[in-house]
């Protein structure tokens, strides 16, 4: 496998993981806090 | 301390991330910022997921360290992005203790990054295919602190105070 497809499979699969776990903490906490109005996070 | 949070948060550039109801404005830092700890928080999961096995038999983990300007490509987006952000409502989050929790899980998960690359990825042992034990734990140790960080993060939202209180 060249090295530029694997530093693209990598960077892909790190972001992809990076986003969805984001997504799901951002989500959840979102449940949590349900009617809560919220401010904006860091 | 109040005096200088405040200080920072009347310069124009906080003014503007504050006011302004421009998408260039606060909406494109906190997208930036988002996209920046995906690809920090989504490249040190990789590593640390093929420390702990996740990665097929055989191959190689020593060539992910390659990876590492990819992780400090993201730490500095998040860096950049982060301060501004702060910057906006500095008296604020300086005073949310959650922020602080957040900037602690932050700062030792860089800290095992580093020591990851030095213990691990520099250790000869890892040629064999088998990944030292400190090497593991620092695995685990990485994604609570990123875990941690991002939901920190998140919270800093909901947990007092929070932007518009005083």
């Amino acid at each position: 496998m060249s090295e530029n497809l694997t530093l693209a499979l990598f960077v892909t699969a790190a972001v992809t993981v990076g986003i969805v776990v984001v997504a799901l903490v951002g989500v959840l906490i979102d449940r949590i806090f349900t009617g809560q109005e919220r401010a904006g996070g860091l | 301390m109040i005096d200088f949070l405040l200080w920072i948060e009347n310069l124009s550039f906080s003014a503007f991330l504050r006011e302004s109801s421009s998408l260039l404005s606060f909406p494109i830092f906190l997208y930036v910022h988002t996209l920046g700890m995906s690809i920090l928080v989504g490249s040190a999961a990789i590593i640390c997921f093929a420390l702990l096995g996740l990665w097929p038999k055989g191959a190689p983990v020593r060539p992910l360290e390659r990876f590492y300007p990819l992780l400090w490509f993201g730490l500095a987006i998040e860096v950049v992005t982060g301060v501004s952000i702060f910057m906006k409502d500095a008296s604020t989050y300086g005073r949310n203790p959650d922020f602080w929790v957040k900037l602690v899980f932050v700062f030792v998960g860089v800290a095992l990054l580093v020591m990851m690359r030095k213990r691990v990825f520099r250790n000869p042992q890892i040629d064999s295919g088998l990944v030292p034990r400190q090497g593991k734990m620092l695995a685990w140790a990485s994604l609570v602190c990123w875990f941690g960080a991002i939901v920190a993060g998140r919270l800093i939202a909901y947990l007092q105070p929070v932007p518009g209180d005083f």
